[in-house]
């Protein structure tokens, strides 16, 4: 099988080989940015840091995994340190790993560093923001605020729109 | 018929049927275990309560089966969004796909994995999946008996918002009653029409 988690290989790659995922699809959209002349419309901008297509899934139970990305086009690293949102009481940082056959999430609480000129990505299976205890889970296609916490460029809040699992009440997206 | 003859002979160490689609050489998403694994001898309680006998309800069924928690934000959903969608997908082939072929979850996260939690969950994916729930010591029963890793409660947040590790991967069990092939959770819809297309088609063959 293809692996999974955190590589080394750049951006684009990386996104070319997640795109066979439905799921993906459904996160990205058509564009893929970075990789071609236009990219996406920002969904927020703080100081040099972008923020494209932001997405959180639906979530089945009362935890919600928020991916994004951030593009970097300041001459200065920074990095996400946080996130929160009035929907749930616990936000944080997470990555999840994939190790002899087990899957573990881990807490970042050191944060991720987006270098200058870099593109931070939370992707499904890698790094992502998850909310948790949420007790009224939010309908697909409405959109929820998340407040994104960086070290120095400070904080901004996004409307980050609800998707759907691949599932019947998904609207599915049946696509390749 | 002498061209038939031939491939026979060529192909005397394959399993060949005379169906010129079972010669075809299959190459599985899935990642080929090593030494398969039996169908797992477990009983746990289904949503509504009900015992389930893992073993006689799925029997010489092609079975998906997964120990995952309803309050897993990526790997979970994941693995059921595109087994969801494929079952879809499937249809068109096969109408029946959802009686031939049981997807099986297991809540692992036993105090907040009730029935009626797993059952609601799941409906969001495909209501025809099975969601089965059980004690801790039932549940840990279940994954020594399916060989897969323990599920264990992540360090750290508290008693309503805690991560749970588990087995990233799906086990497939054919008609043989053994499990040949896992799937790991990149696994796309499009891998899963693939390899439970040539199950129904087919059986299990090793290549």
């Amino acid at each position: 099988m293809r692996g999974v988690g955190d590589d080394e290989r750049g951006p684009c790659a990386r996104w070319a080989r997640r795109l066979d995922f439905a799921f993906a699809v459904a996160l990205l959209s058509a564009a893929i940015p970075g990789c071609g002349a236009s990219g996406p419309e920002p969904a927020a901008q703080v100081g040099d840091l972008i923020v494209v297509e932001p997405a959180l899934v639906a979530p089945p139970g009362g935890s919600a995994a928020l991916y994004l990305r951030v593009r970097n086009e300041g001459g200065e690293g920074d990095r996400l340190i946080g996130l929160s949102a009035p929907i749930a009481p616990h936000a944080s940082l997470h990555r999840t790993r994939v190790e002899a056959g087990r899957a573990t999430m881990k807490a970042a609480p050191e944060g991720f560093p987006v270098g200058p000129g870099e593109v931070l990505q939370l992707t499904p299976g890698g790094r992502h923001g998850m909310l948790m205890g949420i007790a009224s889970p939010p309908e697909v296609g409405t959109t929820v605020a998340v407040t994104l916490s960086f070290e120095k460029a400070g904080a901004v809040t996004l409307q980050v729109p609800v998707i759907a699992h691949a599932g019947p009440g998904g609207g599915g997206h049946e696509g390749h | 018929m002498a061209f038939l003859s031939l491939v026979g002979l060529v192909c005397s160490g394959c399993d060949l049927t005379g169906d010129a689609e079972a010669a075809e050489r299959v190459i599985w998403r899935g990642r080929v275990l090593s030494a398969s694994l039996p169908r797992p001898q477990f009983t746990l309680r289904d949503a509504s309560g009900g015992r389930f006998v893992f073993d006689e309800e799925t029997r010489g069924r092609p079975t998906l089966l997964f120990f995952g928690y309803t309050s897993c934000p990526d790997v979970c959903p994941m693995h059921f969004g595109q087994i969801a969608a494929a079952m879809r997908e499937l249809e068109g082939e096969f109408e029946d796909v959802r009686e031939r072929v049981r997807v099986v979850f297991v809540g692992v996260d036993a105090p907040r994995d009730t029935g009626e939690r797993v059952r609601s969950w799941l409906d969001h994916f495909d209501p025809s999946f099975v969601g089965l729930v059980g004690s801790p010591e039932e549940l840990q029963v279940a994954q020594r008996a399916a060989a897969v890793p323990q599920a264990t409660r992540d360090p750290g947040g508290s008693d309503q918002a805690y991560t749970v590790s588990h087995a990233s991967y799906v086990l497939l069990y054919t008609s043989d009653d053994q499990a040949h092939l896992r799937y790991a959770f990149d696994t796309s819809s499009e891998d899963w029409v693939h390899d439970l297309a040539h199950v129904l088609r087919g059986g299990w063959r090793s290549s």
